[in-house]
């Protein structure tokens, strides 16, 4: 008996230990949009974001995905941050709300939110970081790349939904354009004034022709689902179109001439977005508010570096940029991360 | 007769049995411990009770709107439209009349969220009943029309300015309802109270008689002098008006704006279809299988982020369930006649 | 001589022969009779090798005949003709009856298999032309081409399954010679009926059967028919329905020039016109598919006539739909059970369907007051299982029958179209039903195709042939001779 309690109390104590001892390990959670992994997009860099964090950070991931519709994206975040983690990230803009509700519930667990709808989200919490982007930088150098690769003199924007967000797009990719091509002019056109307007292939296949018969022969989407008709008019009327979010290029494909249409895409890359964030955790570095991923900010694997923002260079477009092109790009992103150059935020800063 | 009456009610209990064993061989080949699965999908239902509850509300409501028009020999497949366009209905008129007193707005709003499903309801039912127009068909439709009016509405009309999401401003505060937990509400305590009153209609009421013997025989029902044509078009609309009512919480006790992506993406209402058949039609019954449902898939989140289950795993037994009912009603309980 | 020994067979756990044991004299017209479920037609699927019974023998010339299946029934020279013809409608008469004998020899000689053919209709007097086809034969017809199929086989044991239930009176008079003269010629006919008046026309003896047993098998002519019904319904006969006093002169339904398009587009009704007095009943004869069905149709306002006008006790309800024909005062038996009826209802539901609006207060269903009235009726027409909670499809076409009839005679209608009130029914409940209609409180049409039925309740007979009334009779001055000329559509088309 007395031995037992000693045998007992011998345990309890070196499990205790143990459990000092361990170093404390974080665990992050990611709550994919509808749709999950394998949709080639935001969910698959987010979940490559995981990865990274998961075999440099020594952090334990787990993630879920909604169901259809995604009725249950709170619950998702609230069940995350109810289990002990101490990140919870929710990709896309839809998690607005959800994250915005449960981090007041739980202020002691730390949220992120790709892309998050600030201006719908109210005062935002202390433990939330929307992760957002300065795409009017990325912008910039495919509008400088634009205006070094144009004929014509005259280059065109699609946007998709008028408002700040596109608004910052078109402000850095105008500046770019002028400061590789002072003498070129750039031509903007939106698709509408609703969401809508982001999902409406046959209206930006209008446009992108209008541009084109005006002489523009790059022409720079930012307009979502709108941005395929673009392309589809870029491969009809031989004219290069430069793709927005992800690596587009292959969109610009055409298989019966052979050639690609595609010029680059300005890359915004989630997975830098949700490794940079699990990495401010882990060094204790994690503050609310909003943070902005810009060219400076980039993760170094293995002997690849990955920025925030970039341009696309891969198979299906190398031929239409050459070493000069790419060389005069890249060193514009140095000025921009050395200030300078200095990106407008909006085209009313131009 | 009886030992048939009694393997009638054992048919869906043997199914579920026989769906939970081929879910498990499924989980085993993807490299997961099955126990271990069922495991968590029983605690995630349980700890989380209050999403339980949630999702099995909205259940219930579609799936009485499913065994109804069943009793009447109809297939409705626009539980989900008819769910969208009273989600729709609803909050417009709350927004559109916020400032009226919580008293005054609250039944408006139900009012008005059930007129508009049971208009979704009645254009099929009065194709049906005047034209011979296949409900099935025409319910479909009326769920894609759906999903263009939701989307169009909350993309231009209803959205909130301040954000760039297709979705509509927060809904009056007079009309949250309070909650538990979050999930648990007290619509669920509506749709018990629904159930009851189905139930109530169906074997109590002129109506529900004439509903179903014109569900059974609509000959002889025609021959006893029913009016079947009102019949038909009448179970649609009512059918409608109780779909109408199924995101009447995620609206006013979860997320208080509309989101059209999650209205516009919801699949209440074809989960209806599986809680409905479990039930046997049976609006008393679909209280339990609603549960039922809601628990798998409430604990299925939480087996997705704790032991990588993937979450098509529910829609996969949701599938074999409804297979195995269908199989086993006919195998154990013979033919229903 | 065949000897029926102790015969048992059960389908299920019921029994539908339970020892059954009785003798049949070669060269006569022996009739098995009893009502519907009483085990005759299983007992004749036993002799005819069509199934196997569970215990007792049948001897045939006092050895144990051991019949597996039909083939064997013929090789022993046992014929039967079913109530279902088994014809081939696109052969000829000739084809048919050669059918499967003809099979062992490589080529058919078709000439010698007529010559036997018409030889065979000369003696038995079934007159029917080798070459025609059977699709172009009428019903009469194609039933000789199975006595012929029958006796082509050699036969010289006959069983006849209810072969009356499908033929006109003149068929029936000249099947009635076709056995006597087969009897003649020595063969044994063995006589399926529930008709007691045929048993007296023709059969020399009588087996009774009842629940499956066989109670008695008697000489005809040591029996009256009184003494016949009681044996087989295994209790005092219920006094035959008293007529009551006349009908009234007013006219509860009146039909004028009533057109209507059939099921197939054609025109059913060609201007039929048709009155019926207050409390009388009106019996429409007729061969099935001369108008019946679309008239009930339009008389329940289920079928919109063409022109034409329907008066309901003065009031114009031509084209007024079902319901309102219904309160009107109107009840309706209709032909086809399941269409009266909601099989998957219990019985109580059935017993308030049309009428559930009488049985509910505001929309509510009155459970009690519906609970008792079908207790009282369960009883009062001796519905059984004895349970108004029973699934309708549970009860046999009978009571089914009773439970359809006792609805919708429920509520006193004034007027009731009854269309083969009767079918299915025991002798006993067919009594009570016909008792009922003969109450004078009510105008009823009838619709049968029981002549028996119809001559014993109506007071007047309309007969109607291709849409319209051809002729009517009163009921003192109806034969079945002109009754059966008038159905056929005149004199011309009664004789063949």
């Amino acid at each position: 008996m007395k031995w037992g309690s000693f045998v007992l109390a011998l345990l309890l104590l070196t499990s205790l230990c143990g459990y000092v001892d361990a170093q404390k390990k974080y665990k992050v959670g990611l709550v994919f949009d509808v749709g999950g992994r394998g949709d080639k997009s935001f969910n698959d860099a987010a979940y490559r974001g995981l990865e990274w964090a998961s075999q440099r950070l020594d952090v334990e991931v787990s993630y879920a995905e909604p169901g259809p519709g995604g009725a249950d994206r709170e619950i998702l975040v609230r069940r995350m941050a109810s289990s002990g983690k101490d990140l919870v990230i929710g990709v896309g803009f839809l998690f607005t709300q959800p994250i915005v509700s449960t981090a007041r519930a739980y202020p002691n667990v730390k949220f992120a939110c790709v892309d998050m709808d600030v201006g719908s989200a109210g005062q935002l919490p202390s433990n939330v970081v929307a992760l957002t982007f300065r795409e009017q930088e990325g912008s910039f150098v495919v509008g400088a790349i634009a205006g070094m690769k144009t004929r014509s003199n005259s280059v065109g924007f699609v946007g998709g939904m008028v408002g700040p967000l596109i608004d910052r797009f078109e402000a850095g990719y105008t500046a770019g354009v002028k400061y590789a091509n002072p003498k070129c002019r750039v031509m903007s056109v939106y698709a509408g004034d609703s969401p809508m307007a982001f999902q409406d292939p046959a209206r930006g296949y209008e446009l992108a022709v209008q541009l084109n018969s005006q002489g523009c022969d790059v022409i720079y989407h930012a307009s979502g689902n709108t941005g395929n008709g673009v392309f589809k008019a870029a491969k009809e009327r031989s004219f290069y179109a430069i793709g927005v979010d992800s690596n587009q290029n292959y969109l610009g494909y055409d298989e019966s001439s052979g050639r690609n249409w595609a010029l680059t895409s300005m890359v915004k890359r989630v997975d830098v977005a949700v490794y940079l964030v699990i990495e401010d955790l882990v060094n204790g570095r994690f503050t609310g508010g909003v943070r902005e991923y810009g060219l400076k900010d980039f993760v170094k694997m293995g002997n690849e570096t990955y920025r925030a923002l970039d341009f696309a260079v891969d198979d299906y477009n190398k031929s239409n940029l050459d070493a000069e092109t790419i060389k005069k790009a890249n060193g514009i992103i140095e000025k921009i991360v050395g200030g300078e150059i200095r990106v407008p935020r909006s085209t009313k800063d131009l | 007769m009886t030992t048939r009456s009694n393997r009638k009610i054992l048919a869906p209990f043997v199914s579920l049995l026989i769906a939970f064993i081929i879910g498990g061989v499924v989980i085993a080949l993807i490299g997961k411990n099955p126990v271990e699965a069922y495991v968590a999908i029983f605690r995630g239902a349980f700890t989380d009770w209050g999403f339980t509850l949630f999702q099995a509300t909205s259940l219930i409501f579609s799936a009485l709107a499913v065994a109804i028009a069943f009793h009447c020999g109809l297939f409705n497949i626009g539980a989900n439209g008819q769910l969208m366009m009273g989600a729709l209905a609803a909050a417009y008129v709350s927004l559109r009349f916020a400032g009226l007193p919580g008293v005054i707005l609250l039944p408006t709003v139900v009012f008005a969220a059930i007129c508009v499903g049971a208009l979704w309801g009645f254009v099929p039912g009065a194709l049906k009943a005047t034209r011979g127009t296949n409900e099935v068909v025409v319910t479909i439709m009326m769920n894609y029309i759906a999903i263009s009016v939701v989307s169009y509405a909350l993309t231009y009309s209803m959205k909130d300015p301040a954000s760039w999401i297709a979705q509509s401003a927060m809904l009056p505060e007079s009309l949250w309802l309070p909650s538990i937990t979050l999930g648990a509400d007290p619509m669920i305590v509506v749709a018990v109270i629904m159930s009851v009153l189905s139930y109530v209609f169906l074997w109590r009421t002129r109506m529900g008689y004439e509903l179903r013997a014109v569900g059974f025989n609509q000959m002889a029902s025609s021959y006893a002098g029913i009016k079947v044509r009102r019949a038909i078009a009448l179970t649609m609309c009512i059918s409608g008006a109780i779909a109408a009512l199924s995101y009447y919480n995620y609206l006013f006790a979860y997320q208080y704006r509309a989101v059209s992506d999650v209205i516009v993406g919801t699949n209440v209402g074809f989960d209806a279809i599986t809680a409905a058949l479990l039930a046997r039609n049976n609006p008393l019954l679909v209280i339990v299988s609603s549960l039922f449902l809601a628990a798998l898939y409430s604990g299925g989140l939480t087996a997705q982020f704790e032991l990588g289950v993937p979450s098509s795993f529910y829609l996969f037994l949701e599938g074999v369930i409804i297979f195995s009912v269908v199989m086993f009603s006919t195998v154990l309980g013979g033919k229903d006649d | 001589m065949i000897e029926f020994r102790n015969i048992c067979k059960r389908f299920g756990s019921t029994p539908a022969n339970d020892g059954v044991s009785f003798s049949i004299k070669d060269g006569e017209i022996h009739a098995v009779v009893g009502e519907n479920g009483a085990g005759k037609t299983t007992l004749m699927s036993i002799l005819y090798g069509l199934c196997r019974q569970d215990s007792g023998a049948i001897l045939i010339d006092g050895r144990e005949a051991r019949i597996h299946s039909p083939r064997d029934a013929i090789a022993m020279g046992i014929g039967m003709v079913q109530q279902h013809f088994a014809l081939v409608k696109r052969f000829t008469v000739a084809e048919n009856i050669i059918l499967g004998q003809e099979g062992v020899r490589f080529c058919i000689n078709r000439r010698r298999a007529n010559e036997r053919i018409a030889g065979l209709s000369r003696s038995f007097g079934l007159s029917v032309s080798p070459e025609a086809r059977i699709e172009d034969l009428s019903v009469g017809e194609q039933q000789r081409v199975e006595l012929l199929k029958v006796l082509y086989r050699g036969a010289d044991m006959i069983i006849l399954d209810e072969p009356t239930a499908v033929l006109t009176p003149q068929e029936i008079e000249a099947l009635y010679a076709t056995m006597e003269r087969m009897r003649e010629s020595g063969k044994t006919i063995i006589f399926i009926t529930h008709k007691l008046r045929e048993v007296f026309r023709v059969a020399d003896t009588i087996t009774v059967m009842r629940n499956g047993r066989s109670v008695a098998t008697v000489a005809a002519e040591d029996l009256t028919p009184q003494r016949l019904g009681e044996l087989i319904i295994g209790r005092e006969l219920p006094a035959s329905a008293e007529r009551g006093c006349e009908p009234g002169c007013g006219d509860a339904l009146v039909l004028e020039n009533l057109v209507v398009s059939g099921h197939r587009g054609d025109r059913a009704l060609r201007g039929l016109s048709l009155s019926l007095r207050e409390n009388e009943v009106l019996g429409i004869a007729g061969v099935e598919g001369n108008g019946q069905r679309e008239l009930v149709e339009v008389l329940c306002g289920l079928r919109k006539p063409e022109s034409g006008t329907v008066l309901l006790f003065g009031r114009d309800v031509t084209r007024e739909p079902p319901w309102l024909l219904r309160s009107e005062g109107m009840a309706h038996i209709p032909e086809e059970r399941r269409n009266g009826m909601v099989t998957e209802f219990t019985v109580c539901e059935n017993l308030v369907l049309g009428y559930q609006t009488d049985f509910s207060r505001a929309g509510v269903l009155r459970l009690n007051s519906i609970r008792e009235r079908a207790l009282e009726l369960v009883k009062e027409y001796d519905i059984r299982p004895e349970d108004i909670n029973a699934g309708m499809g549970d009860l046999s076409g009978g009571n089914q029958q009773k439970v359809v009839v006792a609805r919708e005679l429920m509520k006193d209608p004034r007027i009731l179209i009854a269309n083969q009130p009767t079918r299915g029914l025991d002798i006993g409940a067919t009594a009570f039903v016909h008792q009922k209609l003969l109450e004078r409180k009510r105008s009823v049409l009838l619709i049968s195709s029981d002549l028996d039925e119809i001559l014993e309740l109506s007071d007047r007979i309309a007969v109607i042939f291709e849409g319209r009334i051809v002729r009517e009779f009163r009921r003192d001055e109806v034969t079945l001779e002109a009754l059966g000329l008038a159905m056929m559509g005149g004199d011309d088309h009664a004789v063949e």
